[in-house]
């Protein structure tokens, strides 16, 4: 069961509306949008540091042969004749038959991302963000080479996902799970936790197994590396405090709220505003009157806002988040200490995440070290073994063996 | 999308228009009355609407007004009288007076018909109030 509050700190941030258009149709707002961008964005320049990917967004619209020429068993999606179009159309079901066609049909070896929302017909209930029929953002890789480059081309895109994640300051270990999978013959599970230190899978990684390489009509090994807004869900269950959510500064729409006393303070403001701005600081400033309670309530709204660090001027009072403390800016609040202060706060976050992963999954033994023998007899079972692999003395017997995931569960969602 | 279209977007935003998510299709049964101008009907035998051109398209809910969020616009994949476009805006504005809400529909008209291949916009009462409801496909033409 999953705690409804971080949407309700989501909405109060203005990222997502507070009901949703339907039942698993969640509407994100500009604020929401800004962050998926942001985090798509840390993804595609990690990818940029190995490829040169084409990023796109495809038609929602989907001629429906081509995608059950791939995917026929699938039943999860929503089929129709369209006024004006012929023939039959899929909602927005996959990326990867026209990601890989667009890859074949220019014959490049590039990898294209794949942007924008999957629409899945969904059996039981939603959890906004987290199990929804629009899931969005959904971002989906796909990248076609030589199979013998194929494992090296999926450990790059590993590192990619994992900077992705943590970028939303959330934990992160890569799993290959011991249970073949239909879809891949190699298959990764990025694995977070929930705040309750719950594994939970926040990306998958695949090289295709040949059933999908076949039917997509290519003889290069076919990577298939996907993500979703649950990493937005999840860190919103993680980075809250009594005063709402507090989004890490990489991620923020808006990094550094000010809260100024319009009639005294203009000047000071402006030149606070113009010198972050300078320097690529994300900023909101809030006018208030010139009285302690506006000033704290101005502070408040920005808190709800998920905004990391609040500047109140001419006093330079920062306030930072988790823990919150007001303290004075002793000199200038110029640009290093506003960097400083975002990479403590992002550096907070991700410290009190991973502790909640490590009490989760290290310290309850469901991440250690084990030997192949005694894996297949552990209790709970062998679920599968981190990647790359973390090799050690295995925990129960003092042999040689490497990091497990034990799971009670024989499915992470 | 062209630049021209991104400038014309801005306008939007200056105008205090929030930015929502262009969801592609929605069930005609929501309780946000949300629906687009293209009516289909799943292989399940369900009532769906697309994004798409067209003027009667709700993307505001009714308790949003209560919050102040009385104009939003989304803009992505739609369809269109050719066929689908990659920059379909949708805007929607509740005013205060119909005369308000006419004269932001020619403002905005102005600003986006070089821009757009396509552009439609109309003033009607929605739950008691005069409301802007403005299409416009700003995928292609360069200005």
């Amino acid at each position: 069961m999953i705690d409804s509050a971080y949407l309700q700190a989501l909405a109060a941030a203005k990222m997502v509306t507070a009901t949703p258009a339907a039942r698993g149709i969640p509407v994100w707002r500009e604020r929401g949008l800004v962050t998926a961008e942001l985090l798509l964005s840390v993804f595609v320049e990690r990818a940029r540091q190995f490829w040169t990917p084409t990023v796109i967004e495809h038609p929602f619209l989907m001629p429906a042969p081509p995608y059950q020429r791939v995917f026929g068993g699938y039943t999860n999606t929503y089929t129709a004749r369209v006024p004006g179009l012929d023939g039959t159309w899929v909602l927005h079901p996959d990326n990867l038959h026209v990601n890989t066609a667009h890859c074949g049909g220019t014959r490049q070896r590039h990898p294209i991302i794949a942007t924008g929302g999957l629409l899945r017909d969904l059996r039981g209930g939603a959890v906004p963000l987290f199990r929804d029929r629009h899931i969005w953002p959904a971002v989906q890789a796909n990248h076609l080479v030589d199979p013998p480059e194929g494992p090296a081309a999926l450990e790059l895109w590993r590192q990619a996902v994992e900077a992705t994640i943590a970028a939303a300051g959330l934990p992160v270990v890569t799993v290959e799970p011991a249970a073949p999978s239909p879809y891949g013959s190699t298959c990764l599970l990025a694995v977070s936790c929930l705040p309750d230190g719950r594994p939970t899978v926040l990306a998958t990684l695949y090289i295709l197994s040949d059933t999908y390489r076949h039917a997509l009509g290519t003889n290069a090994a076919v990577i298939d590396v996907g993500f979703t807004g649950k990493i937005v869900a999840v860190a919103a269950m993680h980075h809250r405090d009594q005063h709402g959510l507090v989004l890490p500064s990489v991620i923020a729409p808006i990094q550094v709220g000010v809260v100024s006393a319009s009639a005294t303070n203009r000047a000071a403001a402006d030149e606070l505003r113009g010198k972050l701005s300078a320097s690529g600081v994300r900023l909101s400033v809030a006018e208030v009157r010139d009285r302690t309670y506006a000033r704290w309530r101005a502070e408040q709204r920005l808190h709800r806002e998920a905004i990391p660090l609040v500047i109140s001027v001419p006093m330079h009072v920062l306030v930072r988040r988790v823990p919150m403390c007001r303290e004075p800016i002793r000199g200038d609040a110029g640009t290093l200490l506003i960097a400083a202060e975002l990479e403590a706060h992002d550096a907070r976050l991700a410290a009190r995440s991973a502790r909640r992963f490590d009490r989760g999954l290290r310290q309850s033994g469901l991440l250690r070290v084990l030997c192949t023998g005694c894996a297949a007899a552990a209790r709970p079972p062998l679920y599968g073994w981190t990647r790359p692999p973390s090799v050690g003395a295995c925990t129960s017997c003092g042999k040689s063996g490497q990091q497990a995931l034990l799971s009670e569960v024989s499915r992470i969602y | 999308m062209p630049q021209s279209a991104e400038r014309a977007l801005s306008v939007l935003a200056e105008r205090g228009f929030e930015r929502i998510l262009a969801v592609p299709a929605l069930p005609a049964a929501n309780c946000t009355e949300h629906s687009y101008a293209t009516a289909i009907i799943t292989d399940g035998g369900d009532n769906w609407s697309v994004r798409s051109f067209g003027t009667q398209f709700s993307l505001v809910a009714r308790d949003w007004l209560r919050s102040g969020m009385t104009r939003c616009y989304s803009v992505g994949w739609g369809l269109a009288a050719t066929g689908p476009t990659a920059a379909l805006l949708l805007a929607q504005a509740f005013e205060s007076d119909e005369t308000t809400a006419i004269q932001l529909g020619a403002q905005l008209e102005t600003v986006l018909r070089p821009t757009a291949e396509q552009l439609a916009w109309q003033v009607s009462e929605v739950w008691g109030r005069p409301c802007l409801r403005l299409a416009a496909d700003i995928a292609g033409r360069q200005t």
